[in-house]
């Protein structure tokens, strides 16, 4: 009898409550070390693929009469739109439409703007969009488009955006939401008052855009009323909502497809403009269109981890435990921001503090609108908190070690609920355990200075409901996986199969996983907040573990028809009772048929918290004549409870290490101070790590399986790698040069200001 | 992306012949020029490769213990030859601490010489002198990384890494045109450029005052010489970061670098980080 339950779900430090139905039983998590599928470091089912470019991604879609669209941006950081004459461009050869505010339907769009708005809001807004035989003809047209614009004052830096006179990107303020984000538990100023030592420090952090190796783009094709669109996604199910909501489509109309994808980071969770564009076109021309963004567009438009500026105050007692935590963030949320990202999540969450207060205002700014990006706001909000904890661990010279160990919380310290288990001591053990192997730091070497730097970080990973499986059995024994998700590249459809081929009992080959289909999966969630493994993979062995049982009751009844009197009856346990043999001699005699399975995710634990704890070390080597910064070591520890597959979960913690590092040392938008242009877009002049900026990683799991958050015991790591890293790195220069770098990147130039700030201050 | 021949001429003089046409730019390595070109920052209705013009591919001893280093030569030859590596150090860690792999082996030390501009303000789309603009962007804008001394009508410092090695190296720069043979030092401002009209404002030839900006220097590079050996050191961790160097533009097909013995036993603490 199907039962009703409602649950809490946590996505990016956001909590909703979902109602689940459910039927029979939950599994229970697999024993340590009962699987032989389940935790094997099996490669990826469809690396080969990928690797030898047979894999269709979205931008490889090819179809016969394909047209392409093209999108003219604003140059103007803030303007409107006198006039537009697009007469050229629709005489131009190969053209044939063109979409500007004045003949595209109203399909409204962010707060209060639309499809093609004339009021634009930041440099690289979409002003038209031009539909010719090939790109380079809509491109040349692009250019044949004639704007007058009003210019309007502008204004891109967060705090001068919420001072008073700032230009105004809408009538009602440039304050996201109108109201700031406030916590407070107990009271900052007593716990300030009974402090020993105080700390007051701001940080700031830069932008920084995404740059998935896939760019953002879609093709779309009607096939009668019904649209058919490849999507660049990690949200196939958002997608289809998404669209149909602005074209006023049924959702058995829209199917999305996301077979193969290069990496979203988060820029890809929600419904763009270009996706809208290219529907509409093809709608109109009876073609099938092709919009996909180039680089530059991509850094935009489509989204980016917003700059912040947070003045921390702390407060400590002599032997290090924590008396006060105040962060006041501002953020420049873009030109649509809605609201902001938790910033100030680490410290209501990572340590036991008793007063507590944090204030998160993102401002509108003439910047394109800000996306989620891996650990939102817990990167730039753990950089700021896990300095500051390693400025009050030096004054006290207390190890910082030991420092963040006293201040370990057993409970939840903002809900006040527990974890399912408490595991940031073991994290700190197990890295202290690691780092005792490194061999004795030189701290000088000439011009070389060296120094070992320790953050913690904290993010939840628990995932839940609704997600949704099927796991279907073909005559021949060979399973199908339909799963609603997508693999953005990180392996989800090889963990699919390793947990159905488990559950089921056969081998790894034998499975196979559909995903990234709407049209025939049932629904999944969105592929952010570390949530896809815990979500999805208890789903899908669910889906697979009721295949079984009835295949294991077809079994039982055909294996004791008479001639097989030989064979033992059904007394021996699971795993015996499937084999490939028993599976060929089922298909004797029934036929060509399929078993059905389905699957659908538990609810989350009641009353607990499902946490991912981490952290990581680094070492540094500082050059104190060029200040320049190389990390030349790394480990970083991490539980996520069972490790799936050790081979892609350490792919995770290495892409993550990579992506904080290049957050740490190099990577920052750039804003021209006049006209509010963004100067580095494309790869040339936004620098990301390459592998000469990569040092060693020592990648750790605790690897124990967290029994309660799900019947796989598996929670999600995508996240946790990137949150720490720009705070170790911060700490470990710290330890080389006694110096404090509070604003990233930490570039050379900010180096040799320190040094030169921290020579005078001795003088 | 405009279309465009590509000619493959088998002597100096013909190419020189063909680069003098309208319309014409002269292809080495391409890595710069074919990079403008697909970003619609220059045009070309012809390319004139020097793929299979003799001799411009060699390294040479001179008689008098210099080197000659022909125009063509990759920075990856540069970087792996083994007289540069001992005696000329600066000059290969230099041409071996530029870009990546992959373009080293095309990139050649004449087209490192001749780049355009490595300056945000040029690269995006703004108008800026280099591009037919009035004024430079980035004089008022966001200049961290651009020259300090010098700079005239365009404050971008000069991209190459090699440059800077051959400056310290007094390295000179011959040259084949239509003015006929040419010898000058790599630090020396060079002739005015060639008159040629191309349609794109991108190609233009820049102000006459921007030849004023010779040697620039920025932060995060310095050249010296320790122990009779010259050396190269950079830094740039992930910003457009440019060498004290000269500013030289483009006058012929062929260019060679001389080194004059004795020389680089000097200490320059001049070219050190600014």
């Amino acid at each position: 009898m199907p039962r009703v339950i409602r649950t809490k779900v946590e996505v990016e430090g956001c909590w909703s409550e979902k109602v689940v139905i459910v039927d029979g039983d939950d599994l229970r998590s697999w024993p340590a070390g009962s699987t032989s599928i389940v935790g094997a470091a099996v490669p990826r089912v469809d690396g080969a693929d990928r690797a030898a470019g047979r894999a269709t991604y979205t931008q490889d879609v090819q179809l016969s009469g394909m047209w392409h669209a093209r999108v003219l941006r604003s140059p103007h950081a803030h303007a409107r739109i006198r006039k537009i004459n697009t007469r050229a461009a629709l005489e131009s050869p190969g053209v044939h439409g063109v979409l500007t505010h004045r003949n595209a339907p109203k399909i409204p769009w962010y707060l209060d703007s639309f499809l093609f708005d004339p009021h634009l809001r930041y440099a690289g807004e979409e002003v038209a969009a031009v539909l010719a035989e090939s790109e380079a003809e809509a491109e040349a047209a692009l250019r044949l488009i004639d704007v007058t614009y009003d210019v309007l004052p502008a204004v891109t830096d967060p705090e001068a955006a919420l001072a008073k006179g700032a230009p105004k990107l809408r009538a009602s303020g440039n304050l996201a939401g109108g109201a700031s984000g406030c916590y407070a538990r107990g009271s900052v100023e007593a716990g300030l008052d009974a402090a020993d030592l105080r700390i007051e420090s701001s940080f700031r952090t830069a932008g920084a855009l995404h740059n998935a190796l896939e760019t953002h783009g879609s093709v779309a094709r009607w096939d009668g009323d019904d649209l058919i669109l490849w999507d660049s996604t990690q949200y196939i199910f958002g997608i289809r909502q998404g669209v149909a909501e602005k074209l006023g489509l049924a959702l058995n109309r829209v199917r999305v497809l996301c077979p193969y994808m290069g990496g979203g980071f988060g820029a890809k969770n929600s419904v763009r403009k270009y996706m809208v564009i290219a529907a509409l076109f093809a709608r109109e021309s009876g073609r099938p269109v092709r919009a996909v963004l180039d680089r530059v567009e991509e850094n935009l438009s489509t989204g980016h981890r917003h700059e912040t500026v947070t003045h921390v105050r702390l407060g400590v007692t002599k032997d290090g435990h924590l008396t006060a935590l105040e962060a006041i963030t501002s953020a420049g949320g873009g030109a649509h921001a809605g609201g902001m990202m938790p910033v100030g999540g680490p410290f209501r969450e990572l340590y036991a503090c008793p007063n507590v207060t944090t204030e998160e205002r993102a401002a509108q700014v003439n910047l394109g609108p800000q996306a989620a990006f891996r650990a939102p706001g817990y990167v730039e909000g753990t950089f700021a908190l896990e300095s500051s904890i390693d400025i009050a661990a030096r004054e006290l010279k207390l190890d910082p070690l030991e420092f963040r160990r006293r201040n370990i919380s057993r409970l939840d310290p903002a809900m006040k609920v527990p974890y399912t288990r408490s595991s940031l001591g073991k994290v700190l053990d197990a890295g202290a355990t690691a780092l005792a192997r490194w061999p004795r730091l030189i701290r000088r070497a000439g011009d070389i200075a060296r120094g070992r730097g320790l953050a913690a970080a904290i993010w939840g990973v628990g995932g839940g409901p609704p997600a949704q499986a099927t796991v279907m059995m073909q005559a021949d024994g060979t399973l199908t996986v339909l799963a609603g998700t997508q693999d953005l590249g990180t392996g989800t459809k090889t963990v699919l199969a390793q947990v159905a081929a488990e559950e089921f009992g056969i081998p790894l080959a034998n499975v196979r996983v559909t995903l990234g289909d709407t049209g025939v999966t049932p629904h999944g969630p969105a592929s952010w907040g570390s949530i896809t493994v815990p979500s999805m993979a208890p789903a899908v062995r669910l889906a697979a573990a009721d295949a079984r049982e009835q295949v294991e009751a077809l079994l039982q009844s055909t294996q004791t028809r008479p001639g097989r009197g030989s064979r033992k009856p059904a007394r021996a346990t699971r795993r015996h009772r499937i084999t490939l043999a028993a599976l060929a001699d089922l298909r004797k005699t029934l036929g060509d048929f399929t078993i059905v399975g389905r699957g659908s995710r538990w609810p989350n634990p009641e009353g607990k918290r499902v946490v991912g704890f981490a952290a990581q070390w680094v070492e540094v080597a500082v050059d104190r004549v060029t200040g320049e910064i190389r990390v030349t070591r790394a480990i970083s520890v991490h539980d996520c409870g069972r490790v799936l597959n050790d081979r892609l979960a350490t792919s995770q913690v290495e892409g993550g290490f990579i992506q904080g590092l290049g957050f740490a040392l190099m990577e920052g938008r750039r804003v021209d101070p006049i006209t509010h242009r963004v100067l580095n877009p494309s790869l040339l002049d936004y620098k990301v790590p390459t592998i000469r900026d990569v040092p060693p990683i020592e990648v750790i799991f605790l690897n124990e399986p967290d029994a309660a958050a799900n019947n796989t015991g598996a929670i999600g790591i995508g996240e946790p790698p990137v949150i720490p890293t720009a705070a170790a790195i911060g700490n470990a220069v710290a330890d080389a040069l006694d110096i404090r770098l509070t604003e990233t990147p930490f570039t050379p130039r900010r180096v040799l200001d320190a040094l030169a700030a921290a020579r005078k201050e001795q003088s | 992306m405009s279309r465009f021949d590509h000619i493959m001429p088998e002597s100096i003089e013909e190419a020189m012949a063909l680069a003098a046409t309208n319309g014409s730019r002269i292809l080495a390595g391409g890595t710069d020029l074919l990079r403008e070109i697909h970003a619609g920052s220059a045009e070309a209705a012809r390319l004139v490769s020097l793929r299979a013009v003799p001799g411009l591919d060699r390294i040479e001893r001179t008689p008098k213990g210099g080197l000659f280093i022909g125009a063509r030569v990759t920075l990856a030859e540069l970087g792996a030859h083994r007289d540069i590596r001992k005696e000329w150090t600066a000059l290969s860690d230099a041409a071996l601490g530029a870009a990546s792999p992959p373009l080293r082996n095309v990139a050649t030390i004449a087209g490192n010489l001749l780049q355009r501009p490595a300056c945000e303000y040029y690269r995006t789309d703004f108008q800026c002198a280099m591009k037919g603009g009035i004024d430079c962007p980035a004089r008022p804008g966001d200049n961290t990384h651009h020259a300090i001394f010098g700079g005239g009508a365009c404050v971008s410092a000069h991209p190459s890494d090699a440059a800077a090695a051959l400056l310290v190296l007094d390295a000179r720069i011959h040259s084949n045109g239509p003015k006929g043979l040419r010898t000058r030092p790599v630090a020396d401002p060079p002739p005015p450029a060639p008159p040629k009209s191309h349609s794109s404002p991108a190609t233009s030839s820049p102000p006459s005052n921007c030849r004023r900006q010779r040697v620039s220097a920025s932060m995060f590079k310095r050249v010296n010489a320790r122990h009779g050996r010259s050396r190269w050191l950079e830094s740039r961790r992930g910003w457009t970061s440019t060498s004290p160097a000269a500013f030289a533009r483009r006058e012929s097909p062929s260019a060679a670098w001389r080194r004059s013995p004795g020389h680089c036993r000097r200490w320059r603490p001049g070219f050190a980080a600014g």
